[in-house]
């Protein structure tokens, strides 16, 4: 398990590094990450099935980060995505700069432009490193 | 009992850099087309794999639950003491009960798994086994390795039903031989003469690996239409035709280095990649990796199947591309690091 040697992170995997939801059996909202106690967001349901997210969604809203957290390198977008199966998932930008504010010429992030998610390495405990999901421009 | 592959898949890094620019730092020249890949900053050898284990599973049209072992080969793996293939096997959802297996130390790695994945499927202990061969080369600033080591991922599965290609033969042909090396806490790989390595490591190994491959199947060197290697750019293979009897044609297709770089363990397999795409049923394929007096060969042979499963997915990544400068990919690398305040 590549994930920093504690209990939070190590419970944290099925978000990581699958994109696994619950999705509510009252109202068919797909809740994200997954918890142990789960409460819907949409209708307050308590039971819950485990479904598999698409990797596939659409920029709800971003913003542009030019300090970047020790170990990473900027400017990177943070955003929240919202999968084609109604999942709601922040994360990072991977494989473009952010245009208006890079120094080199790179992919502007827009709101509403669909993007894919993909397994990038996301910090790291020294030196090994930990994985987790990142958003990009769909390429292919 | 007939082996083979079932579906394919690559990753490329979507930026490259001009080995030319690369050269004008160190006041040398190059050939302006050659070209390596560079992976963003936040990439390794587990990400590709990845996204390389993704294509194939898609392309292979079979189901996450059906794949019964994973066998990752790599030189570069992140982890010391964790296994790359169990990290891999989390994030592409197979079933825990999933065989894990990885082989390193090697740029072979991946020629050799695959000979372990094809004898577990020969001995019908598996069904379905995944193949990755992954790598981050780096070389050091200014050094010779700087100018071939890259990076990309390759992957196969390898079964019994719905092939597109078989295999039909396999040999395999090693001596002890030091060419490229990296110590245990280094992180830069080290390359010894180059002409050293061609003449007495990869013409040697190569040519014995495929003369023998041939015996053994009863093929002629005419009786294949591909040839791909392992290789860092187009001098090697070039050396080769004359002692296996090859002509240039066979090894125009297979040999994408001049655009990728050497990708270490997984250059055989995404050469083979290269070759598949284009493979009509019937169009044999001779495969031979080579890595430290060490080589494979394989004889593969397409099956109408191919043109069904016809994909052209190096290609598309090879198309896909944007060139960084040699700042860039230094600060990618990490070889330069921000210090802050």
């Amino acid at each position: 398990m590549a994930t920093p040697p504690n209990p939070p992170f190590w419970r944290l995997v099925p978000g990581m590094h699958r994109l696994i939801g619950l999705k509510c059996k009252r109202c068919d909202k797909v809740n994200f990450p997954p918890r142990k106690r789960m409460i819907c967001a949409d209708c307050g349901g308590t039971e819950f099935d485990k479904v598999r997210i698409g990797k596939r969604g659409r920029v709800l809203t971003y913003v542009i980060a030019m300090r970047m957290p020790p170990g990473m390198v900027g400017p990177a977008a943070f955003a929240i995505i919202d999968t084609d199966d109604g999942a709601r998932i922040s994360a990072w930008s991977t494989d473009c700069i952010p245009e208006k504010y890079g120094v080199e010429e790179g992919t502007p992030i827009k709101c509403d432009m669909p993007v894919e998610l993909v397994i990038r390495v996301i910090g790291k405990h020294e030196p090994t490193p930990y994985y987790g999901f990142k958003f990009r421009p769909i390429m292919l | 009992m007939v082996v083979g592959i079932v579906g394919y898949g690559v990753y490329l890094p979507w930026c490259r850099i001009r080995l030319s620019d690369l050269a004008k730092a160190w006041g040398r020249s190059f050939p302006t087309s050659v070209e390596k890949t560079v992976p963003f900053w936040d990439e390794d050898s587990i990400s590709m794999a990845t996204e390389a284990l993704q294509n194939t599973i898609k392309h292979a049209g079979i189901g996450e639950d059906e794949i019964d072992a994973i066998y990752f080969g790599t030189t570069t793996n992140p982890y010391l003491e964790i296994q790359g293939s169990s990290i891999l096997k989390t994030m592409i959802e197979v079933k825990p009960e999933t065989l894990t297996m990885d082989f390193t130390n090697s740029a072979r790695s991946s020629t050799l798994a695959i000979i372990a994945c094809m004898n577990a499927v020969k001995s019908e202990s598996i069904n379905y086994g995944l193949v990755v061969a992954s790598d981050m080369l780096i070389g050091k600033p200014g050094s010779n390795v700087e100018y071939l080591a890259s990076s990309g991922a390759g992957a196969l599965i390898i079964g019994r039903e719905n092939l597109i290609a078989e295999f039909e033969g396999t040999t395999s042909y090693s001596t002890e031989f030091t060419g490229r090396w990296r110590g245990e806490s280094e992180r830069f790989t080290m390359m010894t003469m180059e002409r050293f390595i061609r003449g007495h490591g990869f013409i040697k190994h190569v040519a014995t690996a495929g003369k023998s491959l041939m015996e053994k199947v009863g093929k002629v060197s005419g009786d294949f239409k591909y040839a791909v290697f392992s290789t860092p750019d187009l001098t090697y293979p070039r050396r080769i035709l004359r002692p296996l009897g090859l002509i240039p044609d066979q090894i125009k297709v297979g040999i994408v280095a001049n655009s990728i770089g050497y990708t270490g363990s997984s250059s055989v397999i995404i050469n083979l990649a290269a070759a598949l795409d284009k493979a009509k049923p019937g169009e044999r394929v001779l495969m031979i990796s080579y890595a430290n007096g060490g080589s494979d060969a394989f004889s593969i042979f397409p099956t109408e199947n191919i043109e069904v499963k016809r994909q052209n997915i190096v290609d598309k990544y090879l198309k896909r591309k944007r060139y960084v400068d040699y700042n860039t990919y230094l600060r990618w690398n990490r070889i330069f690091e921000k210090i802050s305040k």
